[in-house]
């Protein structure tokens, strides 16, 4: 199936973001699990911090494939190699905060 | 507590599980928006449709729906309605010979149409209340005129190209051809901010994806030769008080495989129908107008008046960037002295950014455009980038098409022919409010950095060249996709 169907489609679009919205939510909670298990605790900065992460990995590859969906395939991967990697150091700055003594 | 383990395993594995979901849903996401052809601008919402068409492939079915009684045979021509009253219409009014009358019945009428009212009694005798009506309706126009005044002259500016050439080509002085067939009214405009949203309304709806108004300055009026007169120094003809500008992108795809894919004409054709019924619909409600459209149909120059118009600027090609259709942007125009409002003209940063980007002077095949910093050419009064039109015209006559029609890559190649998608409206909104001008080093950086372009001489035909168009042509243009070569 051509993956566009579903971003032209009155009906599949709004269901995919519902579907999206769903995992986010399992990915929060889960989340939280795994860091109490880790020995990390949490504050609304640490999250507010760790969503932004989150946010800019997400962005990142959605930018990432736009190029790639435009013919521009040479420029996604360009897109995804140099801003991956910052958002890679950045997730490591990152952890170092949410657990100082790891 | 071992339930509550379970549900803990449970949602730190479904939180994994659903992080890499949502990470590969935003590639998804991504994907689709950069793929989708409905993100690029074109007339209405979507240019292709979305999801307008319905799936029919379930319900495909071995036989139609329509029911068989007996022996098929094609259709007569005298069987449609409008041909038949063209026949019959002709015998009222013969002038050689003897004129039928209604008195004379179907037996009096030749073969074919004598046939036909025998086998449908009742059906002369309703031409007849039908033409009757007809007078009626004609007489009682008057009192409906004023509320119908836009609804008929919407009508007839779609009906326009029924009568010959069109847009009617102006024949004789504008001050004659741009007045015939004009609707005398004695109705008021509300207001001129009323005649702008009423003429850009209308023109959106023939098809424009912009419009704007500007009024004319006389400096953009050519000088030499007026369709209708021929050679001749003219005034600037004192109707000529505005100009409703129009623009519509080439097929997007296609544009993008220029040079040898992409072609002049589709915006052209599209220019030429919109522009032609706006300026019949512009005489229907009682104003003088004029259409202006390409190639040649022209007495204005259309990039400086769309910048009055406040469509865009002018880049460093010499075409007009628009924010919308970046320079995949086509125009035409309808010169009026209808009261309208003009927009005012945009500064979006475009030429500022041209003066750093030089992409399309990079990739023009010819070396027509100009690779200095800031604009170095006085034309006319006005200072800007220099193009050579004679080393351009080389490039059409050298590409790999039939004969010399066009060439398009510095349309295709510049940074601001995108689609209308997330990443570029982003940008779109973005750069012309960034006073610093950083986000615009760093977009034309990573436009230099990231993307593929051929080079110059790539869009040539062997030896020069290898034939290379700036992306891929589209599936639905490529001969070998359909055909065995
Ligand atoms: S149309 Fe082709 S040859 Fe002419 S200026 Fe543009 S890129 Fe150069
Ligand atoms: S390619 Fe660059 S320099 Fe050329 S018109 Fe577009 S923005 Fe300006």
């Amino acid at each position: 199936m051509d993956i566009t169907v579903i971003f032209e489609s009155s009906i599949l679009q709004p269901l995919f973001w519902m579907v999206m919205g769903g995992l986010m939510i399992l990915l929060f909670i889960g989340a939280g699990y795994w860091l109490k298990d880790a020995g990390i605790s949490m504050s609304w900065w640490k999250w507010m911090l760790s969503a932004l992460w989150y946010a800019g990995v997400y962005v990142i590859i959605a930018g990432g494939f736009t190029l790639i969906g435009e013919h521009e395939v040479r420029a996604g991967l360009f897109f995804l190699g140099v801003f991956g990697t910052v958002m890679i150091i950045l997730g490591a700055g990152l952890w170092r905060i949410l657990k100082p003594n790891g | 507590m071992d339930s509550e383990l379970n549900r803990r395993d449970f949602l730190k594995k479904a939180g994994v599980i659903g992080g890499a979901l949502s990470l590969a849903g935003a590639a998804a996401a991504g994907f689709g928006a950069g793929r989708s052809r409905d993100s690029y601008t074109g007339w209405g919402r979507t240019a292709y449709g979305g999801d307008q068409f319905f799936n029919r492939k379930p319900f495909l079915a071995d036989k139609p729906t329509y029911v068989q009684t007996g022996t098929p045979r094609r259709i007569e021509y005298i069987e449609d309605l409008f041909k038949r009253l063209g026949e019959l219409r002709r015998l009222m009014n013969a002038t050689e010979g003897p004129r039928w009358t209604f008195d004379q019945g179907a037996e009096a009428l030749p073969g074919p149409l004598r046939n036909y009212y025998r086998e449908h009694p009742g059906a002369l005798e309703q031409y007849k209340i039908a033409l009757e009506k007809g007078r009626e309706q004609r007489a009682n126009w008057p009192e409906y005129e004023n509320e119908f005044l836009l609804a008929e002259a919407y009508s007839s500016a779609h009906a326009s190209f029924l009568s010959g050439s069109f847009p009617a080509q102006p024949q004789g002085p504008p001050e004659v051809s741009d007045f015939r067939g004009i609707t005398e009214t004695n109705l008021k405009l509300k207001s001129p901010r009323h005649g702008s949203d009423l003429i850009k309304q209308i023109t959106h709806t023939f098809g424009a994806s912009l419009v704007g108004i500007c009024r004319l300055k006389q400096e953009w009026v050519t000088q030499g030769f007026l369709r209708g007169v021929g050679r001749t120094e003219f005034d600037v003809p004192a109707h000529w008080k505005y100009a409703v500008v129009i623009a519509v992108p080439h097929e997007w795809d296609s544009m993008y495989a220029n040079p040898t894919y992409g072609n002049s004409y589709d915006a052209y054709s599209m220019l030429r129908f919109i522009s032609g019924k706006l300026e019949v619909f512009i005489r229907k409600i009682g104003y003088s107008s004029r259409s202006h459209f390409p190639p040649t149909s022209y007495e204005i120059a259309m990039p400086p008046v769309a910048i009055d118009a406040g469509l865009g600027e002018q880049g460093r090609h010499g075409v007009l960037i628009t924010p919308e259709l970046g320079a995949n942007t086509r125009l035409a125009a309808v010169t009026t002295d209808m009261p309208i409002e003009p927009d005012k003209p945009i500064d979006v940063g475009i030429k500022k950014f041209c003066d750093k980007c030089k992409i399309c002077a990079e990739e023009c095949p010819s070396g027509a455009i100009s690779f200095a910093g800031r604009p170095d050419k006085d034309v006319r009064g006005y200072r800007r980038w220099g193009i050579d039109q004679e080393k351009c015209y080389t490039t059409w006559n050298s590409v790999a098409t039939s004969h010399s029609r066009g060439c398009r890559i510095c349309l295709a190649v510049c940074p601001y022919s995108r689609k209308r998608n997330w990443m570029h409206n982003i940008v779109r909104q973005v750069d012309p409010r960034d006073p610093t001008g950083l986000f615009a080093s760093a977009m034309l950086t990573m436009q230099k950095k990231f993307f593929e372009y051929p080079g110059a001489q790539e869009y040539l035909p062997p030896p020069d060249g290898n034939n290379r168009t700036y992306l891929g042509p589209p599936k639905w243009l490529r001969t070998d996709e359909w055909f065995d070569i």
